[in-house]
């Protein structure tokens, strides 16, 4: 019998969406900014005691920053208010950012279906935005990427 | 930002962005459209943002304050497209699961701010300038006129700024009133984003509101000030149970309730006492390969949420880089309200309508492959409440015996 209970959340990360489409990106997103960022907002909307009860089960599992893709996990008691957070939080550093929930799942492998789907088809869209500098090393760290994912796990 | 104006105060547009909030079927937010061009470049960056994270709909919002003049909108669907921006919307579409091919829609809507008694009589449905936009919406400052907002005004949605103290009380007969006349409440989330102290402020007044309403008839919308503050639809409908809604009524108000909202507003908008609707319909020559039928073959398909001129097919804007304003072929409806002034004593022929018109300002449509027919007969009634084209069509009988002569004569 599993003990705890999740939720995972396939979410993308639009940075800066003021700026021109096919620019570079302000901003590396790593799994210990997004991290942050969201630690804070839960602090700033949640208090003291919204975080701790949130923090147990949370974690970023998984950040591609060429898709701009992260799973993260939560506890599925506190799953809203890390949602809402999550919505509520403005910037990544200096850069602003919106999150969009691509998918919400109860189960690892439900997850893990739906990250390879969603990122394999933002990738495409990578490719038609950049277009022809699309370079072999990036082509590389996507496949690297999409190996983690098949690797996840609870 | 809340000076209160002089009674005396002109009409005015205030910079104040609103947007609605609508998926599933329709998504809408509302924008306003300021003569700017760095606020023009902020709406269409909005817009495409909108269009993007898979809602189907936004409307433009246009806030009046004080006295109404005569004042038109018009849309302006220019839009750029990148090719990957058509396959993010339907990657987008995909994953909320809505239809593919379903058009984008452009709305107009206005925010009418009211203080006196006196601009809240000019809400009613004889308003001329009201009818040129697809949907009205009414912001009350004091109580008198939320009273006689939610009680008598024609209007779609009632509007109140949540984010600083309420000016009045929010009553449950009233409420309960605008409910029965189909009024929707509308809350702002863009409030939540924004700023921390707004932030306590709206949270309160939003669980009042939604206590008094309990959660039925609201829709949510977007006052985004900039394109950062757009959220996808999930995520509108989540910050909306942390207002204390159920999930599943928080859904209902982002797409169902604002599908109603504007079928609501549209029929109010063309149909002739919400009932009928007059259009020419092209006459086409049967082709020989099919039994001959009189009806061309889309003319029983009605959309209830078009508003004409607004939809925006994602696949045309894919293929077509050019933001040439695109004049509609549809044809317009007859509008009625507008004539019914000069419908002579012994009754409207439709015949004397049609038979004054004039070519209208489109080019004629190209003909279809297999109709050697002659153009189809468009009017070109407009809707504006100014009649410009009266003098052609000529249905102001100075007396009634002349009515036929006149419009004999005019064609």
């Amino acid at each position: 019998m599993v003990g705890f209970k999740n939720r995972y959340m396939v979410m993308e990360v639009m940075l800066d969406p003021n700026k021109e489409i096919s620019g570079d990106d302000p901003v590396v997103i790593t799994q210990f900014n997004i991290s942050k960022a969201i630690k804070d907002s839960i602090l700033i909307n949640f208090g003291e005691c919204g975080l701790a009860s949130s923090i147990g089960s949370f974690q970023v599992k998984y950040v591609n920053p060429i898709t701009k893709l992260c799973v993260i996990r939560a506890t599925r008691d506190e799953y809203q208010k890390i949602w809402s957070s999550i919505t509520l939080v403005r910037s990544i550093g200096n850069c602003p950012v919106i999150f969009n929930l691509l998918d919400l799942s109860g189960s690892m492998k439900a997850c893990k279906n739906a990250a390879l789907k969603c990122d394999e088809l933002k990738f495409e869209q990578y490719k038609l935005m950049v277009g022809a500098r699309l370079s072999v090393d990036v082509a590389q760290h996507m496949q690297n990427c999409l190996e983690k994912i098949k690797l996840l796990e609870h | 930002m809340k000076t209160l104006s002089s009674v005396n105060q002109r009409a005015k547009c205030r910079p104040n962005k609103k947007a609605l909030v609508n998926r599933g079927g329709p998504i809408y937010r509302f924008d306003d459209p300021s003569a700017n061009s760095t606020a023009k470049s902020t709406r269409i960056k909005i817009v495409v943002k909108a269009m993007e994270l898979g809602y189907t709909g936004i409307a433009y919002s246009r806030t009046i304050r004080g006295v109404m003049s005569d004042r038109d909108r018009c849309l302006i669907p220019l839009l750029p497209i990148a090719p990957f921006l058509s396959c993010s919307v339907n990657f987008h579409r995909d994953l909320l699961r809505v239809p593919i091919s379903s058009p984008f829609r452009l709305y107009t809507r206005l925010t009418v701010c009211i203080d006196t008694a006196s601009q809240s009589q000019a809400l009613n449905s004889g308003n001329p300038v009201l009818k040129t936009y697809d949907i009205v919406a009414v912001r009350s400052l004091n109580q008198n006129t939320f009273d006689h907002a939610c009680e008598k005004a024609e209007v779609d949605i009632i509007s109140i700024d949540l984010s600083d103290k309420l000016p009045f009380r929010l009553k449950l007969p009233m409420v309960k009133a605008a409910f029965k006349r189909g009024v929707r409440f509308e809350i702002a989330y863009s409030d939540l984003i924004v700023d921390a102290h707004r932030r306590g402020q709206m949270i309160s007044n939003a669980k009042l509101m939604l206590d008094r309403t309990r959660g039925k008839s609201i829709i949510f919308s977007s006052a985004a000030p900039s394109v950062c503050e757009v959220e996808g639809p999930n995520d509108v409908a989540n910050l909306a149970s942390l207002l204390g809604l159920s999930m599943e009524r928080a859904k209902a108000a982002i797409s169902k309730n604002c599908r109603n909202l504007l079928t609501n507003a549209l029929i109010r908008k063309h149909f002739f006492k919400e009932a009928i609707r007059v259009e020419p319909v092209s006459y086409v020559q049967p082709s020989d390969s099919e039994t001959p039928c009189p009806w061309p073959a889309g003319w029983l398909k009605w959309d209830p949420i078009s508003s004409g001129e607004g939809d925006l097919l994602l696949d045309d804007m894919a293929k077509s880089f050019s933001a040439s304003n695109n004049v509609s072929k549809t044809v317009k409806p007859i509008d009625f309200d507008s004539i019914i002034d000069k419908i002579p004593s012994h009754g409207f022929q439709v015949k004397d309508l049609i038979s004054g018109t004039e070519a209208s300002s489109q080019p004629p449509t190209t003909a279809r492959s297999f109709s050697s027919t002659p153009e189809p007969i468009e009017l070109s009634v407009t809707n504006n409440w100014v009649f410009e084209n009266s003098i052609k069509l000529d249905l102001l009988p100075e007396k009634d015996d002349a009515l036929l002569d006149n419009t004999c004569s005019e064609h």
